[in-house]
């Protein structure tokens, strides 16, 4: 018994956890716990009502520490640490115990093991509580400036969303131009919108803004520093090559996408009259009049759809997804062959038409200037060859639609309908620490609660770097990445997460395994000692946009602003661990030979006390 | 500027919306139609692709909203109007619509819920159950508020004169709580049985049950509930009737309490005691007859209105304490005034009868019909026997002296009416019941003179041609060569009654007809500290009326002597009793101000007055100085609207009013009472009009004292830098589809009933078909319904219903490990990231895919269901396939039409319906209107993920515009 006076908050999720979890049990085990003044249970704890209750209970109770035993931390634990704020307990001074996808869903078929373990997962949640101290959030002002990677039209509308917020802009473009693929497409669906007249609007728009600089010939190489503070290296290629650094407070990745190229060979990829999407956009794109290939005219267009898409999980070309946007490209390009006039005859050759929304009235359109289109089952996909009697291209289909009927189409030219796949970018994902998902595309933290962002805080992405999207829907996201990096920079300041790593500086020898372990170059010699990083580096422009005349920016109270290191009275090295760096993951804990590193929120004792509430025999 | 931005919806898009501003320093308005905040997401079980439960990812984005700092929610609130003003500002008006719930107080603990009497259709689950109509919306609601749902007053309620709850005891006899319907109906009267009897119900004529077979039994009902009581306390005592106030009513009068005397002991008289000494005040009634009850105890016939149930109401009143002085006419109201009672009610009634002016109207053995049901009620030996009877008057006196007279033995009864039987201001059931005792019946024909030489012997009548003339004016012609002569030994005059108010002359004024004039709102009189109410003041009219003449003069009494301030505080029932009678007076009476009216509260005060504070008055709590802020009545429900909420109704016959044949001289009661079974059932009818049957159970139960059912809502202005719509869509009525059987066939439900039987708040606690409970083993979805489909005008595709019925076919089968799962499609359309996968798995756990449409659905007797389909993977054949279960995914359509908010504007919507976006390429989220944005469904079909990031792009040109107008400003 410690003399504290905590509150256990155990969750049914409405049945998600007390289906298979006893929760009445668990929670009478932690009112056996000396120091437990308030165990309960709730239908959902993260409702209102209940945190609510909870509020009350710290209020009313005294409570000095909060334990809610439900679902993952990363759903709910911003959640609780609210409402501990709320209720004035240190948000630090609270526990989040898994106990439904730890126990619940994970014990199905065992109800009485997995409310055991949900009983020790509490009692190890208590244990931590016990020895929590309050901890201050740490604050570091923003730089009101962002980086944005990638000039298509994801990237160059998000340069601009953010300049029209007051923040300042770095735009960095791979190629010598701006515009990205729709800076190439005349006509796109659905409305017929010119994509080079778009790019061109973007561009002008871009180019009157003082904010906005812009870097084409241009890679991002490095980067240093964290969420609100990051230094990015650029590297300038072409004419007048240069490294440039430039501090940006949020970094937008907007990279895009590649073109699916066919393998040779792959529905006869390769003969003279097989094409793809994008070949053939630029194909119909250059003609006025009637449609020629090779100066012939064209009579049956047969389109192939899906191909290097919806490939199944683990193939190795192509993308196991839909790409979403391509079966409203085809079926739009072939209207555009229809406007063009001359008699054309179009096939369609698809296994599930995707127009999706509104797309759907292009697809009604396109059947109703007289494309046909048959299906094909998945496992029976066409055949493309070429007619060595005719010498032009035959299509073997086996057609659902017409009883299943092989039907074999004669054609002038073969359209591979390409998908999307990730480009290969590992230069920047290794600059970045930038996560990729089983697909290759970009990952973001959640699709729904947190779509744009990464586990690298203050690193978005946008647009189709981080799967399928049109153009109009890479808009909308590139948008949304300027709305979530607004919210962090126009406060001024970002809180940091204080469950860092600490040295004590008496117990610390300095010799260096917390530097080898740790992966976020966080440690630091103290001060004295210490050699700037920077001026290894030559040469090197330093850019950065000071935070804009008379707002200095109101830090939250109760926070604790990032310090640079006191000079320590010894005269020893000693290691010095940067708070703004720190990730809290731990690595350097456990190396340490003289236990001078203890990580806030999860000190040695906290650890220790954890254990003992995972083996503690409650004699049942 | 109150605000940077409003945001209009908050579901996920208007939630989503109003965090991003808010956490960019932004001010937020978000106004929300609903009582919770959480739009549809919050319905769904689990979302696709991840399989995260919906509720736990929404949780928290509600509760973030609700409580962040940036943020203000108006819940349960619907925008107006939105009109541009200057420098590209708006001008928002919004209404918040009273929840009847303070929503400061209330704790979210539902014992309102529990305690409401009115079940209607849940639509947190799809319709599937049912809920109160006071409820809170889902567990986890946001706030976590009650809610009462107010459609309006009951027609029955509303078309009470009485003001009378009848939906709520109506409702409260459906539950089985017939002690507490009882007390409901004292919170209007002590008179329950005999209006339970002798009502002329005005609430079943207006019962909407009426236009499908038959009014709900209401006054049965009541008398059904007063039975059951008075069964239950044979001796009425102040302690069998729950007092409002017991420290101070069952006591009695405190001392120095204010004392009021009644003149007069009818229904408005013993109502008004009844209301006054729930009040404190001490109540003496003053009565000339020898027994109180007025009309209920001297006129009605005991066939109809039993003496000892009279007896037993009055009781009621008596238990209060109040004193009832018998064989006391009372002829010098300043004489009461010097006795020291602080006001007086004038409730005389109209015990005058008209005569007949024709000859021989003086010969002994005419009389009138009061004097002789008078008489008769009295227990005065009235002897009929063999004696042959002629009752004049075609309304209901003339029908109760004539069956009255039937019962006392007479040889033979005739009754002579001016009127053609058509005409006959008497109910027409009377009349048939009349006419079945054998009474004979005389229509059109008027008295020409009455033959006798010491009594009546006979009565020449002569044709009536007319009774009224073009102006409905009573005036009646005669054809005086047609001659009829009744032999008789009887005449009992029915003809008509007035009041008697000679003696009150001069004090009081009178009209023409000898009624007191009175104040129509507030029944003050002349002289300030008296008031009249009742048939006194009013003329003849029905029970109920003088009941509720009796309770509007119980308040005014009330605030006159304590002020109006007295009113607002006085609870639910004194503010009912204001507006008692709204139905026929077609307003509610505004309480003038006090300057304005002799009701005026300086003179109340001025008598208690010392040095300007006024003190308690004594037995009565201290009435804090209010503005009188009584509410106004609800108006009535339409019938066509209650009917139009139902698709189809069962036709449940209506219980006829059995009466007893008695024998000519039993005057025992003839109508038969409700069994326990029949008043069930007929309470069951009930269609809940105005949803709140106002039983008032709520009010009892509330440990926080929150429910208010005289809330007003409440007008909001709001000045706004930018707007953001984001109202949602709303889903295809799958009945549209009739080929489907939406609505007819039990076992057929839409893609939302199947998430909300999959969600952790599910209805059954697991996957059950509605039609008999069965654990379905064949479920059928149907792709496209109200999609892609041009013969219910949507050609687009909806985008959404792939993917939920992809999800809930995992979920399913993770339920219902042994089910098969059949999709029929047209294609199936999984874009977006790892959604192609999310199908791929659901194909790997055994889901079948068809392609081909669905072309009709027929029922088994079994309830289960024929699907007859194509079946494109088999060489297109027409098949049919058996299950237990169907599913229809049904599509999307445009929510509200976004244009009403805007009426000065020109709102573009594209040819489907939705807003449309200006500049979809470079601006998603823009509308045509400078500084409107909107975000998620509002602009198309949309999945929360593309609505999340929908939302993000209006979040960012809405904050560009706000700097834009900053910088020019």
């Amino acid at each position: 018994m410690s003399g504290r006076r905590l509150g256990v908050y155990v969750c049914r999720c409405g049945g998600n956890i007390s289906d298979y979890v006893d929760v009445e049990q668990v929670a009478a085990e932690a009112r056996q716990d000396p120091d437990v003044v308030v165990a309960r249970t709730a239908m959902f704890t993260c409702s209102d009502a209940t945190q609510q209750e909870i509020v009350k209970d710290i209020e009313e109770h005294r409570l000095d520490g909060l334990v809610v035993a439900s679902c993952s931390p990363k759903l709910h634990k911003f959640t609780f640490r609210e409402v501990a704020k709320r209720a004035g307990l240190n948000p630090y001074q609270y526990t989040q115990v898994n106990i439904r996808e730890q126990c619940s869903w994970a014990h199905t078929n065992d109800k009485a093991g997995a409310t055991c373990k949900a009983g020790c997962l509490t009692r190890a949640g208590i244990g931590r509580t016990r020895f929590a101290a309050p901890l201050e959030a740490l604050v570091v002002q923003t730089e009101p400036s962002a980086l944005v990677i990638g000039g298509g039209i994801a990237g160059l509308r998000a340069a601009l969303g953010l300049a029209d917020l007051g923040l300042s802009v770095f735009l960095v473009e791979k190629e010598s131009s701006l515009g990205g693929w729709v800076g190439r497409f005349e006509a796109m669906y659905p409305h017929g919108k010119k994509g080079k007249a778009l790019i061109a609007q973007l561009v002008g728009e871009i180019r009157a803004r003082s904010a906005i600089t812009v870097f084409t010939n241009t890679e991002v190489v490095g980067k240093s520093g964290s969420t609100g503070n990051y230094m990015a290296t650029l590297e300038v290629r072409g004419n007048a090559p240069a490294t440039i650094q430039v501090k940006v407070g949020a970094i937008i990745v907007a990279t895009g996408f590649a073109s699916y190229t066919p393998e040779i060979g792959e529905f006869g990829y390769g003969l003279e009259g097989v094409v793809t999407l994008p070949e053939f956009k630029e194909l119909v794109e250059g003609t006025s009049g009637p449609l020629c290939y090779l100066g012939r005219p064209l009579r049956t267009i047969v389109y192939v759809y899906c191909v290097g898409s919806r490939q199944g999980a683990g193939a190795a070309r192509g993308s196991p997804d839909c790409s979403r946007y391509c079966c409203a490209a085809a079926v739009h390009a072939s209207l555009a062959v229809a406007a063009l006039g001359g008699k054309v005859h179009q096939y369609h050759l698809y296994s599930d038409m995707r127009t999706y929304g509104r797309y759907e009235a292009l697809y009604g359109e396109s059947r109703d200037k007289g494309s046909l289109f048959p299906k094909f089952a998945g496992d029976s996909q066409p055949v493309v060859a070429r007619d060595d009697s005719s010498g032009g291209l035959i299509v073997t289909v086996t057609d659902l639609l017409t009883a299943g009927q092989e039907v074999v189409i004669p054609a002038d030219l073969v359209v591979l309908v390409t998908g999307m796949v990730p480009r290969p970018t590992e230069a920047l994902v290794n600059a970045l620490k930038l996560p990729t998902g089983t697909d290759g595309f970009f990952h973001e933290i959640h699709p729904k609660l947190r779509p744009v962002e990464t586990v690298v805080d203050g690193v978005y992405i946008c647009g189709a770097c981080q799967g399928p999207k049109n153009s109009s829907e890479s808009v909308a996201s590139g948008l949304a990445a300027v709305a979530q990096s607004a919210a962090i920079l126009k406060k001024g300041y970002a809180e940091l997460d204080p469950q860092v790593a600490r040295v004590d500086p008496d117990v610390c020898i300095w010799c260096g395994k917390c530097l080898e372990a740790c992966p976020y170059r966080a440690v630091e010699l103290a001060p004295g000692m210490y050699v700037t990083q920077g001026d290894e580096r030559p040469g090197v422009l330093e850019l950065s946009h000071t935070t804009r005349a008379g707002e200095t920016p109101a830090l939250p109270e109760a926070c604790a602003a990032v310090e640079a290191p006191a000079p320590h009275a010894a005269s020893r090295e000693v290691a010095w661990i940067d708070p703004a760096m720190c990730k809290g993951c731990g690595a350097c804990v456990p190396m340490c030979p003289t236990e001078a590193v203890d990580l806030l929120g999860y000190t040695g004792t906290q650890v220790k006390a954890m254990i003992d509430g995972l083996l503690e025999d409650r004699g049942a | 500027m109150d605000y940077d931005v409003l945001v209009v919806g908050a579901g996920i898009g208007g939630m989503e919306s109003a965090l991003k501003l808010g956490d960019m320093g932004y001010k937020v308005l978000l106004v929300e139609k609903e009582a919770s905040v959480g739009g549809k997401m919050i319905l769904l079980s689990k979302v696709f692709p991840t399989l995260d439960c919906a509720s736990c990812i929404s949780t928290p984005k509600m509760g973030a909203t609700i409580h962040h700092p940036n943020v203000t929610v108006l819940t349960y609130s619907e925008v107006a109007h939105i009109r541009q003003g200057v420098d590209g500002h708006f001008q928002a008006a919004i209404r918040q619509k009273p929840r009847y719930v303070d929503e400061a107080r209330c704790t979210g603990c539902r014992q309102c819920e529990m305690a409401c009497t009115v079940a209607v259709p849940d639509q947190f689950n799809a319709d599937m159950v049912s809920r109160r109509a006071a409820y809170i919306a889902f567990p986890q609601a946001v706030p976590k508020k009650a809610v009462i749902e107010r459609a309006g007053t009951s027609p029955c309620t509303f078309n009470c004169p009485a003001g009378i709850k009848a939906h709520g005891y109506v409702s409260l006899v459906r539950s089985g709580q017939h002690e507490e319907a009882f007390q409901l109906i004292l919170e209007a009267t002590p008179l329950v049985g005999s209006l339970g009897r002798a009502c002329y119900a005005p609430c079943e004529s207006a019962c909407t049950r009426g236009s499908l077979e038959g009014p709900v039994a209401i006054r049965r009902l009541k008398r059904f509930v007063a039975d059951t009581h008075y069964r239950g306390h044979s001796e009425p005592a102040a302690a069998a009737i729950r007092l409002q106030d017991p420290d101070v009513v069952g006591a009695g009068p405190a001392d120095g309490a204010k004392r009021v005397a009644i003149v007069g002991s009818g229904p408005a008289g013993l109502t008004a005691a009844w209301q006054l000494a729930r009040l404190g005040y001490g109540v003496t009634i003053f009565e000339a007859a020898p027994e109180p009850g007025g009309m209920l105890r001297l006129a009605i016939p005991e066939h109809r209105l039993p003496n000892a149930v009279v007896e037993q109401d009055v009781a009621n009143v008596t238990a209060l304490g109040v004193e009832i002085v018998t064989n006391t006419p009372v002829t010098n109201l300043d004489g009461l005034k010097a006795q020291g009672y602080d006001a007086i009610l004038v409730a005389t009634g109209t015990h005058r009868a008209f005569g007949l002016d024709v000859p021989g109207a003086g010969l002994p053995g005419v009389i009138t019909a009061l004097a002789f049901l008078r008489s008769v009620k009295l227990g005065e030996m009235v002897d009929l026997h063999g004696k042959r009877v002629v009752v004049i008057g075609g309304g209901n006196v003339a029908i109760d002296a004539a069956r009255s007279a039937r019962r006392l033995g007479a040889a033979a009864v005739h009754l002579v009416s001016l009127e053609a039987r058509s005409e006959m201001p008497a109910h027409a059931w009377e009349v048939t019941e009349a006419l079945a005792e054998g009474i004979v019946l005389h229509n059109s024909w008027g008295a020409r003179q009455f033959r006798g030489d010491t009594a009546v012997q006979s009565l020449e009548l002569q044709r009536c041609t007319a009774v009224f003339d073009a102006e409905r004016k009573f005036s009646p012609l005669y054809d005086e060569s047609a001659r009829l002569e009744l032999a008789c030994d009887t005449v009992i005059l029915a003809i008509g009654m007035s009041a008697d108010t000679a003696s009150f002359t001069p004090t009081l004024p009178t009209n023409r007809n000898g009624t007191l004039q009175a104040d129509p709102a507030t029944l003050q009189t002349a002289v300030p500290y008296i008031f009249a109410a009742g048939d006194v003041g009013t003329g003849p009219t029905m029970i109920t009326s003088a009941v509720g003449q009796g309770r509007r003069a119980a308040t005014a009494i009330h605030g006159w002597l304590q002020g109006p301030a007295a009113l607002a505080c006085g609870g639910p029932s004194l503010a009912d009793s204001w507006i008692v009678g709204a139905a026929e007076t077609g307003a509610t009476p505004a309480l003038p101000d006090a300057a304005a009216t002799r009701l005026d509260v300086r003179a109340a005060h001025s008598e208690t007055t010392s040095a300007g504070v006024t003190p308690a008055p004594p037995g009565l709590p201290v009435l804090p100085d209010l503005v009188c802020a009584l509410p106004d009545v609800m108006p009535a429900v339409n019938g066509a609207d209650v009917l139009a909420r139902q698709r189809c109704y069962d036709t449940r016959v209506s219980l006829p009013v059995k009466v007893l044949r008695s024998a000519p001289d039993d005057m025992a009661e003839i109508e038969l009472p409700l069994s326990e079974d029949e008043a069930w059932y007929s309470a069951g009818r009930c269609l809940d009009c105005g949803v709140c049957s106002e039983c008032h159970q709520c009010l009892e139960v509330c440990p926080a004292d929150a429910i208010d059912l005289g809330m007003p809502g409440r007008e909001i202005e709001a000045q706004v830098g930018a707007v953001i719509l984001a109202t949602g869509f709303t889903l295809f009525p799958a009945d549209l589809k009739p080929q489907y059987g939406y609505g007819r066939y039990k076992n057929v439900i839409t893609g939302m009933q199947m998430d909300r039987l999959l969600a952790p708040t599910r209805p059954y606690n697991t996957v059950l078909r509605p039609g008999d409970g069965k654990v379905p083993e064949r479920i059928a979805y149907v792709m496209c319904t109200g999609s892609r489909d041009k013969t219910v005008g949507n050609p687009l595709c909806s985008k959404i219903c792939c993917m939920y019925s992809i999800k809930q076919n995992q979920l399913i089968m993770g339920a219902l490990p042994l089910a098969d799962v059949t999709v029929h499609y047209i294609d199936m359309r999984a874009v977006g990231k790892g959604y192609d996968e999310f199908y791929e798995q659901a194909r790997d756990m055994g889901a079948n895919y068809i392609k081909g449409r669905v072309a009709r659905i027929t029922e088994k007797d079994d309830g289960n269901l024929i699907l007859h389909y194509e079946d494109i993977d088999h060489g297109g054949s027409v098949a049919e396939a058996e299950y237990d279960l169907v599913v229809l995914a049904v599509g999307v359509q445009p929510g509200l039409d976004a244009r009403q908010f805007f009426p000065d504007d020109n709102l573009l919507l594209d040819e489907y319906g939705y807003v449309e976006e200006a500049d979809e390429d470079l601006n998603p989220g823009r509308a045509n209107i400078p500084g409107v944005f909107i975000a998620g469904a509002i602009s198309g079909a949309k999945d929360i993920p593309d609505s999340i990031l929908h939302a993000g792009a209006a979040v960012a040109q809405a904050a560009a515009y706000l700097e834009k107008v900053r910088v020019r400003a």
